[in-house]
């Protein structure tokens, strides 16, 4: 018996265990930026529910809690759903490990989950691989509140970006739609919350339909409300691969929440406003660069088909006129690229920024029309001018080739302006200035004034330096000649001085064969003349001051004594008077010689 | 050989007074048609003058007025500057002057002086070089006329006279001799007229080479430097470019 009641229990055990699952299941593939729901049921009591580590996924709402009661044959089961929800953290195979839970009998885990993480749009392929399980009507339970996030959520409101154009060249227009794809909800409002900046394009957006209508449209093998968001024509500033930003899109509405309660959920279909950010997927486009091979040197990036003229208002006008040069580029293609064209009309004319207008078509794929830039240009000196040509170089899209078109040369003839060129000027005169304009210019002058060598400049002329450095010179040899005389003057005195003795000794020697001769008249004069000229050499006195009293007074002057003076003037009176006294009264000249003799040597002394 | 010389003398004494005689005749010739409002005619006959060589004040205003009649304003403005050059204290050339340059098409703000240097420019232009020079001369002949009273005079008070005299004069000799220099500089600064209606001027000496400004005719400039058929200008206002040499004049 007791080893009927433990094979009983093992069997009865068996059951239990069999009988307690917690099963796991989500949906086999989801996009990347997509929620999507994990669902994990208990078919017994059970508490304490642990997640697994999930490093792949970050968890955006739940649990979820849903119970169930089934009654099979009489006996009841009941099952109790988690649900969480998720979203993927990047791209490829992913899994979820078992979750366990705490049950009577014990800890049970689940089966393991692998999930394929795709790149893209929604796949609402997965999420509708999910549908028929949430579809499935449950026993009993009560009525879901927290239904806002369970079933049909992003899954049926995505963002669609499609491109008329898979092949781009480098300014090459490409039309990019955006749609909103919905299901299952009626949107009210759809709001562009975060509008995508076009890196590395120029974007001409298309005007947007004042009253989008929602048209249907199949999609994956289901029918979708679709609304179109935006239109925009692009143009491709690069070659490579670049990337639209992704648009983010707020939609609000009202969606039809499925009623969990088998007995009047269908008979009553229940709504829930709901307000909801849609973000598309970013999009990469590839970029074919343009062809080097016969790109023209002005090469500014215009791709389409174009035309170019070029005419002027006029073709004669007058100085300080205004003449209008209107430059019109005309077709198909990136049109914000085409700049005005820089004149070069030299400093003969004031040229002014040209006046830019146009008139643009947007079509479904492209835009056309034509763009005017209108210059001014006027003229302040006359004479014969040409408005340069203007050159035009794009990339043909259609024949694939760069075209350069080019226009004429316009002729302009300026002519003088009737008034002066001093006119254009005078406002910027002053007052004093303008009342001297009215005046006339002061008559010729009658006289010519000096004739000069034109270039010719007295200052700084050998002229002028010679008769500027003459008196410096002159002074100088005034002040030389000056010196030099006092010089001289001090040599004559001191020579005499010094031959004072000799000369006087000649003539007494003269004197003494005068006496011998018995030549009174000449012996006398010859020691007068011994005596004046040997004093007056020693005193450096003139031979023209030989008045007695003036010889008299210069001695004494001299410092010498009082009988030499007098001895002297004696000796001169014997002479004086025997040079004219008759020959009968001769006196004897010995004395007379050997008293001048004496005389002499004594002033020889005295005389220094 | 004396004789030679003498007569060489007398033909040179000769041929100078007969040229004298011949462009005061020339000039009285422009004198006249310029009365009879001939104005080419009168231009005529001053330039044959100046043609020889020959300036002067009188005959340089003359023309400028001739020019100005024949609107020609960057010639007027030519002439009456170089007449301005020989006597820049005579106030009819400046006059006429202004009025020529009001008829030109630039107006060049001159840049801003230092009122000290101002002063100064108004004292050396007071009288051309020629003047300064003369004086400077006569002043340095009565110092040397003075020290030499001062070497060889006996009396007292004439010594003194001839001494302090004499330095008075050798600091006006110098004064004059300083200011003369000033005012021969800028005699001899090369000044030049633009002539051409326009002439570009170029950031470099070179036909490429972008444009700096455009000055028209009568506008003066100073001459910096010269390359080839390029002269480096400057203008009062500070501003300076290559223009063509051909485009103006100098006065």
């Amino acid at each position: 018996m007791k080893r009927l009641l433990s094979i009983l229990f093992i069997l009865f055990s068996a059951i239990v265990a069999n009988g307690q699952k917690l099963t796991a299941s989500a949906p086999a593939e989801v996009g990347m930026n997509q929620d999507f729901q994990v669902e994990w049921t208990v078919n017994a009591d059970g508490n304490n529910f642990k997640l697994p580590p999930m490093p792949d996924f970050q968890l955006m709402g739940g649990p979820y809690q849903s119970t169930s009661f089934q009654m099979v044959n009489g006996r009841t089961s009941q099952s109790i759903s988690l649900t969480y929800q998720f979203r993927p953290k990047h791209v490829g195979k992913c899994t979820i490990g078992p979750a366990t839970v705490q049950v009577a009998s014990g800890t049970i885990s689940s089966n393991s989950l692998t999930i394929n993480v795709v790149q893209g749009s929604a796949n609402s392929g997965g999420q509708a691989s999910r549908q028929p399980q949430q579809q499935q009507p449950r026993g009993g339970g009560q009525p879901q509140a927290q239904s806002g996030s369970d079933g049909q959520n992003n899954g049926d409101v995505f963002i669609k970006i499609s491109l008329n154009k898979s092949n781009v060249m480098e300014g090459e227009a490409v039309l990019a739609t955006y749609k909103l794809y919905a299901r299952n909800v009626q949107l009210n409002q759809l709001m562009m919350s975060k509008a995508p900046a076009y890196n590395f394009f120029w974007s001409e957006m298309l005007p947007e339909e004042k009253n989008p209508q929602m048209t249907q449209e199949m999609y994956n093998g289901k029918k979708y409300a679709v609304a179109l968001i935006r239109k925009v024509i692009l143009y491709p500033q690069k070659s490579g691969t670049l990337t639209l930003d992704p648009m983010t899109v707020t939609v609000a509405g009202v969606k039809q929440v499925r009623s969990n309660d088998p007995f009047f959920g269908s008979f009553f279909p229940e709504y829930q406003q709901f307000s909801q950010d849609i973000k598309s997927t970013a999009y990469s486009i590839k970029v074919q660069s343009l062809p080097e091979a016969g790109k023209p040197a002005g090469f500014s990036g215009i791709v389409g088909k174009f035309q170019i003229s070029a005419k002027a208002t006029r073709n004669k006008l007058k100085e300080n006129d205004a003449l209008n040069y209107t430059v019109t580029v005309s077709g198909t293609g990136n049109f914000s690229q085409v700049e005005p064209f820089t004149l070069s009309m030299g400093p003969e004319w004031d040229t002014y920024d040209p006046k830019t207008s146009d008139k643009l078509d947007k079509e479904e794929d492209r835009i056309s029309g034509y763009k005017t830039f209108d210059y001014t240009m006027v003229p302040k000196v006359a004479g014969d001018y040409k408005i340069p040509a203007i050159h035009f170089s794009y990339f043909d899209i259609n024949s694939h080739r760069y075209v350069t078109l080019n226009t004429n040369d316009i002729p302009v003839t300026v002519e003088k302006g009737s008034g002066n060129n001093g006119n254009a000027s005078v406002s910027t005169l002053n007052k004093q200035e303008v009342s001297l304009l009215g005046q006339d210019i002061r008559y010729i002058k009658s006289k010519p004034g000096t004739f000069s060598d034109a270039g010719s400049y007295f200052y700084g002329s050998a002229g002028f330096v010679g008769l500027a450095i003459t008196p410096f010179l002159a002074f100088i040899g005034l002040v030389v000649y000056k010196r030099r005389r006092a010089e001289e003057n001090l040599d004559v005195t001191l020579r005499r001085r010094q031959k004072a003795t000799g000369v006087a000794r000649k003539h007494l020697k003269t004197a003494n064969l005068l006496m011998q001769k018995k030549d009174a008249i000449a012996f006398y004069t010859e020691v007068l003349m011994a005596l004046y000229g040997y004093v007056h050499d020693k005193t450096g006195l003139e031979m023209a001051e030989t008045s007695r009293e003036s010889i008299q007074e210069m001695l004494s002057s001299k410092n010498i004594h009082e009988t030499e003076i007098s001895s002297f003037l004696q000796i001169v009176d014997q002479c004086e008077f025997a040079k004219y006294a008759p020959v009968a009264v001769q006196m004897d000249m010995e004395p007379v010689y050997n008293q001048t003799l004496s005389l002499i040597s004594t002033l020889e002394g005295q005389l220094k | 050989m004396k004789r030679i010389k003498f007569a060489c003398l007398f033909l040179f004494l000769f041929a100078a007074s007969l040229s004298a005689q011949d462009l005061a005749k020339q000039f009285q010739q422009g004198n006249d048609l310029y009365k009879k409002k001939d104005y080419a005619g009168a231009a005529k006959a001053y330039e044959s003058v100046v043609k020889k060589g020959y300036s002067s004040e009188g005959l340089y205003f003359n023309l400028a007025n001739a020019y100005f009649r024949l609107n020609d304003v960057p010639k007027a403005v030519l002439y009456y500057e170089k007449a301005k050059n020989l006597n820049p204290n005579d106030e009819d050339i400046q006059y006429n002057l202004n009025l020529a340059k009001l008829r030109t098409v630039d107006k060049i703000e001159p840049k801003g002086e230092i009122s000290f240097y101002e002063f100064m420019k108004n004292i050396i232009d007071f009288q051309p070089s020629v003047r300064w020079g003369a004086y400077a001369v006569v002043c340095v002949w009565i110092a040397l006329l003075l020290f030499a009273l001062f070497l060889f005079s006996q009396t007292f008070i004439f010594k003194k006279t001839g001494f302090y005299g004499g330095i008075i004069f050798l600091v006006f000799f110098l004064v004059f001799l300083a200011l003369g220099w000033e005012r021969h500089e800028m005699e001899i600064e090369p000044y030049a007229i633009i002539m051409t209606t326009e002439s570009d001027v170029k950031t470099s000496p070179e036909d490429s080479s972008g444009n700096a400004f455009v000055l028209h005719g009568g506008t003066k400039v100073k001459i910096q430097e010269n390359v080839g058929e390029w002269n480096y200008i400057r203008l009062t206002d500070g501003k300076a470019g290559w223009a063509k040499m051909t485009d103006m004049e100098k006065i």
